[in-house]
C-alpha cells in the first residue's frame, strides 16, 4: 500500500506531524514547570525535564529526516553527500537519546526512584544503548519496553483512581507505545501507523492538559 | 493519615476561607486547618507577606480589640485555582 506518492510528501508530512507532538510536549513542560514552581516537587522537575527533553528530541528527529532527505535528494547535484549525512546521523543520535532520557525520567516519577547514583547508572546505559544499538530497530525496542513499564504503572494508577484525566495519561502512553512498535516495522503502512498512533498519544496528553486548564471547575469566593 | 504536604495545609487553608465566604475567624482557621496554634500563625504570616489573604479587625461591643478576621485576596483565590490545577495534574500522574 503507497501512502506517501513521493519522499518529499513523506519528509514534509513527517517534519509537520513532529512538530505538532513537539509543541504539544512543550506545553506539557511548560504546564509542569509551573506546577514545579509552585509546589517545588522533584516530581514535577523530572516531568518538566522529561518532557522538554522529548520536544527537543522530536525536533532534532525531524531536522535529522530533513538531513537524510537532502542527502539524498540534493547531494547528487553537490558534492554535500558526506555532510547531509553525518547531519543525519547526528541529529539522529540526538533524537534517539533524548526521547529515551524522556521515558526514563518519566520512569523515575513513577517508581519514586531518587538515588542520584541510579539515575547516574541508568544515563550511562541509555547513552551507551543510544551510540551502540544506534540501529532504529533497536531504539524502537528499548523504547516500547521502558512505555510498556510506564503503562503498567500508569494502568495502575488509572484502576485506582478511575478518573478521566488519569484514562486519558494511560491511552496516551499505550498509543506511544504502538507507535513505537509499528516504527519497528519497515513497511510504509507501518510508518503510517506509528505516525498517527505518536500524534494520537501526543494528542490524549494535550486534552488531559486542556481539562485541567479550563474545564475543571475554578474557585471562586461565594 | 499520611503527613499533608505545606503546599496541602496552604490550600486547606485558604480553601476554608472560601468556604466561610470569604471570611473567617481564627478559631475556625484553627479548626479547619488543623494545626497547633504557632504552626498557624507561622502560615498566616507568610500568606499574609505574599498577600494572599488580609487580616481585618471589626469593632466587638464584647471586646475592646475587636474581633479579627481573615479574608482571602484576589491574588489567594488565583492561587488557590493554580494549587487546585497541581493537584489535578498530580492526581492524573498517581504522584
Amino acid at each position: 500500500m503507497v501512502i506517501f506518492s513521493s519522499l518529499t510528501e513523506f519528509v514534509f508530512i513527517n517534519v509537520i506531524l513532529n512538530l505538532f507532538c513537539a509543541i504539544i510536549a512543550f506545553a506539557v513542560s511548560i504546564f509542569s514547570y509551573r506546577a514545579l514552581k509552585i509546589t517545588h516537587e522533584k516530581n514535577f522537575l523530572y516531568f518538566t525535564l522529561g518532557f522538554f527533553l522529548l520536544a527537543i528530541g522530536i525536533i532534532a528527529g525531524s531536522i535529522g529526516n530533513i538531513a537524510y532527505y537532502l542527502s539524498i535528494d540534493l547531494c547528487f547535484f553537490s558534492n554535500t553527500c558526506s555532510l547531509w549525512q553525518k547531519l543525519f546521523y547526528a541529529f539522529n543520535l540526538a533524537f534517539v537519546a533524548l526521547t529515551l532520557y524522556a521515558y526514563n525520567l518519566f520512569v523515575f516519577v513513577y517508581s519514586k526512584i531518587r538515588s542520584r547514583v541510579l539515575m547516574f547508572l541508568v544515563f550511562i546505559e541509555t547513552s551507551v544503548i543510544a551510540i551502540f544499538l544506534f540501529k532504529i530497530f533497536w531504539f524502537h525496542l528499548v523504547a516500547a519496553v521502558i512505555l510498556l513499564f510506564l503503562i503498567f504503572l500508569s494502568g495502575k494508577t488509572y484502576f485506582k483512581k478511575r478518573n478521566s484525566n488519569s484514562s486519558l495519561i494511560f491511552i496516551a502512553f499505550i498509543l506511544l507505545c504502538l507507535s513505537h512498535v509499528f516504527f519497528m516495522f519497515i513497511a510504509q503502512i507501518f510508518s503510517y501507523l506509528g505516525h498517527v498512533s505518536l500524534v494520537l498519544g501526543f494528542l490524549f496528553f494535550f486534552v488531559m492538559l486542556l481539562r485541567i486548564k479550563y474545564i475543571k471547575r475554578k474557585i471562586r469566593r461565594k | 493519615m499520611a503527613r499533608r504536604s505545606r503546599m496541602q495545609i496552604i490550600y486547606d487553608l485558604l480553601n476554608a476561607i472560601i468556604e466561610k465566604k470569604g471570611k473567617i475567624k481564627v478559631t475556625h482557621l484553627l479548626y479547619k486547618g488543623n494545626l497547633s496554634h504557632e504552626r498557624l500563625k507561622l502560615y498566616l504570616e507568610e500568606l499574609e507577606t505574599k498577600e494572599f489573604i488580609q487580616k481585618i479587625t471589626e469593632p466587638s461591643k464584647k471586646r475592646m480589640t475587636g474581633k479579627t478576621f481573615y479574608t482571602i485576596t484576589d491574588k489567594g483565590v488565583n492561587f488557590l485555582n493554580e494549587i487546585h490545577k497541581v493537584q489535578e495534574l498530580t492526581e492524573a500522574f498517581g504522584l
